[in-house]
């Protein structure tokens, strides 16, 4: 089977005549050439802005940090939701266990959570903001400061409400495939043949040496 | 008196009577059992040799395949030999009345019947799959003096299509055997062979279209350019390493030859970007992949590098190419163990156990930046004639690429979407996919120091599946730790670089963690302390980002809470950027939870 493999590897086959220019693998880093432009350096940034955590429930928060803009400026925070695609269960209406519908939509947040919001930044241009979630879905935070222009996001994802905390977590029994149905017709047969052999036995013997009859 | 004896002889004779009745009774009974015993029995015996027969064929099988990849055909046919003997009286055994009476009694029968269709199944690949397989001489199909024979490609190519047609066939057959009622042994069995056949088929329908579609890759059907690129895992990108050197490649009639060779460098840097990128990628990257060379292949995903990295050659040099190949000089040495060491005019011998010490720590810290290139440009000129010398055993070319691609240090990207969607499931292809069955995690490694220090780093990931979770849904608790091997002073001012971390000696890693499709980066801890994460998301992937620097001879331990996608089952995989130093790595799996 693996030769099936080795045949796919021929799909690459064209490597076999040029992979030797591999040797050229290791090269000189791209030099920082001298042009007018400030161009940002090749190699990549450790994030601006970060989420922590990552993921929240419905209603838990979310600290955001930022860095690397000026110092005590004004930063202008937006958000954009992506809501989960369709087969939320929990965007379909809540329902009871006997299957009634139950409406839950503004009761729980009569104030939603704002689309754009700022920070203000301290003498080393940094901020800490915290925010709450309150619909489900993935939120990009974007994050650009008024005077020096520095972006950058992050984003989060927001789950909905547990609706049960008790069952969480909880593994049902493992069970598995026994041996059950072979064994009880082996075991079945076999102990109809031991029945069958202990009574005619027992019969044989009977009539043999005349017990249990009047003869 | 006389009516007492009257009627004691009369119940005497009804007793005796009812005995007679018993006795027939009984009689009749135990015939029956008897045969029912020895029936079963006799199935039983028959069904005990099927399955010493099927397991003789399952080892046999294994061993095969390991032969043919060892090119050692004289085995391969008498263990092909033994191995239909073997299915053939697993077939034999599961086919006389007796077997078939069986399979139409209660409880028993639908057991019967699948160990039968499992014989069939084996002795039907025995008989038409293997032979062919083995037929077909692979090594016809290594190139002789630059040049690949197209049109014995193409015979090959016919006999793969019967193959996958058998294979197919089977698998239809036994798809449409019911596993409800199965006994555990027997389900498992044709469980176990399903998988195995999927595999096969999927195997031997990829190898179908990739025989079918490689004459015209190889320029039988007019030339083809295309673009050779290395990848430098002395500093790392997602994929492997930094996109260095390059040569475009033509091919023509089976016929293939480097037309000239460049380095990133000579590409310069691109302002504007050569692309605009997706607000999704820019997030994560911001346009560096569109601006420089060095990093198009920030993201994990390559057919957006290869088109990115496409475009920026063609500017710069006005060809247009009709795809992207990327190697690592870990490949590199895997070829080398098939060839035997190579020498190099001006500089030193490349072998296998050393070529990757040699490219990535030893020439930046001997030669100066001239230096470095011309030796580059002979070293591969030099493996380049070695590989194509008569001498070198084909087989052993062929595992060191099936081992490269199972490692993705071999990608293709083809700029023809018909000829990319056959390497679309493939590993060569490095598509980090949107949907998946079994959820995959993905721990992608960007060197950001601006060093050539990713020689020193040596990764290890275990992944645990955790609770169960709502919506089916599954925790994953990801555990990475890297550590750094490199020396505290002595290393060369081409080794560090930009020494982006403050210490020059301190490696910094953005390590990228990858959800699985669907899923969610939960939260990160770095060496134990909570830990804020940059990112976004990418192909339906949440990706957290993380800053990890690494001073000599320490290490550094990044732990992350998943979460799966809806609805995913299946032991989960680790999807990672290849290094130099090979990743240690273990996946801790936990019962399903629909059980």
């Amino acid at each position: 089977m693996r030769l099936s493999r080795i045949i796919m590897a021929l799909t690459a086959g064209l490597a076999v005549v040029l992979a030797p220019t591999a040797a050229g693998a290791a090269l000189p880093q791209p030099a920082p050439d001298s042009k007018t432009q400030p161009p940002p350096d090749y190699p990549p940034k450790q994030p601006t802005l970060t989420a922590k955590p990552s993921t929240v429930r419905v209603g838990q928060t979310v600290v955001l940090k930022g860095t690397g803009c000026g110092r005590n400026e004004i930063v202008d925070i937006d958000v954009a939701v992506t809501p989960f695609a369709a087969s939320v269960p929990n965007q379909a209406p809540a329902r009871r266990s006997d299957g009634s519908t139950v409406a839950m939509a503004a009761v729980a947040y009569p104030q939603p959570a704002p689309r754009h919001f700022t920070a203000k930044t301290d003498a080393a241009g940094r901020f800490t903001v915290t925010y709450r979630p309150t619909e489900p879905g993935r939120y990009t935070f974007t994050a650009t400061g008024r005077q020096s222009g520095c972006t950058a996001s992050a984003t989060v994802t927001v789950l909905p409400k547990k609706r049960d905390g008790k069952q969480d977590g909880k593994h049902l029994p493992v069970t598995g495939d026994s041996m059950g149905t072979p064994l009880k017709v082996g075991g079945g047969l076999v102990g109809a043949g031991a029945v069958l052999m202990l009574g005619s036995l027992v019969w044989r013997r009977r009539n043999r040496f005349g017990m249990g009859s009047t003869r | 008196m006389t009516e007492s004896g009257v009627s004691r002889r009369g119940r005497r004779r009804l007793r005796r009577r009812t005995r007679v009745r018993i006795r027939r009774a009984l009689l009749a009974a135990l015939v029956v059992g008897s045969l029912l015993l020895a029936g079963a029995g006799w199935v039983g015996f028959r069904g005990w040799q099927a399955r010493s027969h099927l397991l003789n064929a399952a080892g046999l099988a294994r061993e095969l395949s390991a032969q043919i990849v060892g090119g050692d055909t004289a085995r391969a046919q008498r263990t092909l030999a033994a191995l239909q003997e073997q299915a053939g009286a697993a077939r034999d055994a599961t086919g006389d009345p007796a077997w078939w009476l069986g399979q139409h009694s209660p409880y028993a029968g639908d057991d019967l019947a699948a160990v039968r269709q499992i014989a069939v199944a084996v002795d039907d690949l025995a008989r038409r799959a293997f032979p062919t397989l083995l037929r077909a001489d692979l090594a016809t199909l290594v190139p002789r003096e630059g040049r690949l024979d197209v049109a014995r490609l193409r015979a090959v190519s016919t006999e793969l299509a019967d193959v996958n047609g058998t294979v197919r066939q089977t698998r239809d057959r036994l798809a449409a055997v019911r596993t409800e009622d199965l006994v555990g042994q027997v389900g498992k069995a044709l469980a176990d062979l399903r998988v195995e056949i999927d595999r096969l088929a999927g195997l031997t329908g990829a190898a179908d279209q990739g025989a079918k579609v490689l004459p015209s890759l190889l320029g039988a059907d007019g030339r083809r350019t295309y673009l050779l690129v290395s990848q430098n895992p002395a500093e790392l990108r997602a994929t492997g390493g930094m996109l260095g050197a390059y040569a475009v490649i033509r091919a023509d009639g089976g016929r293939v030859e480097i037309v000239t060779q460049g380095t990133a460098v000579d590409l310069k840097r691109f302002i504007p970007p050569v692309a605009t990128l997706p607000a999704e990628m820019r997030q994560i990257y911001t346009d560096l992949p569109a601006i420089y060379p060095a990093d198009v292949n920030l993201t994990p995903h390559f057919p957006t590098a290869a088109k990115l990295y496409r475009e920026m050659v063609r500017r710069r040099t006005g060809t247009t190419v009709d795809g992207v190949l990327a190697v690592d000089p870990v490949a590199l040495s895997y070829l080398l163990a098939a060839t035997g060491p190579v020498s190099v005019p001006g500089g030193p011998k490349l072998a296998a156990a050393t070529v990757v010490r040699t490219l990535l720590s030893d020439a930046y810290q001997t030669m100066g930046l001239k230096e470095q290139d011309a030796y580059y440009a002979a070293a591969a000129a030099a493996v380049f004639d070695a590989v194509l010398a008569a001498k070198v055993n084909p087989k052993a070319v062929l595992s060191a690429f099936d081992r490269s691609m199972a490692e993705r240090r071999i990608l293709f990207w083809s700029a023809r979407p018909e000829e990319q969607r056959i390497f679309a499931n493939s590993r060569v292809s490095g598509i980090l996919p949107e949907h998946e069955t079994v959820p995959s995690v993905g721990v992608f490694l960007n060197d950001g120091s601006g060093a050539k220090l990713g020689y020193y780093l040596k990764p290890t990931a275990q992944l645990t599946v955790g609770e169960c979770q709502e919506e089916g849904r599954r925790q994953l608790r990801l555990r990475f730790t890297l550590h750094s091997s490199a020396p505290t002073s002595g290393l060369t001012s081409s080794v560090l670089g930009m020494g982006k971390a403050g210490d020059p000696y301190t490696i910094r890693t953005l390590v990228y963690v990858f959800s699985p499709a669907g899923g969610a980066v939960m939260g990160a801890r770095l060496d134990g302390a909570d830990v804020g994460l940059g990112g976004g998301t990418e192909r339906r992937r949440q990706v957290g980002v993380a800053n990890v620097e690494v001073p000599p001879g320490g290490t550094r331990t990044l732990d992350v809470d998943l979460l799966t996608g809806r609805n995913t089952a299946g032991t989960p995989e680790l999807w990672l950027t290849p290094t130099a130093t090979p990743w240690t790595t273990q996946v801790v799996p936990a019962p399903s939870c629909n059980q």
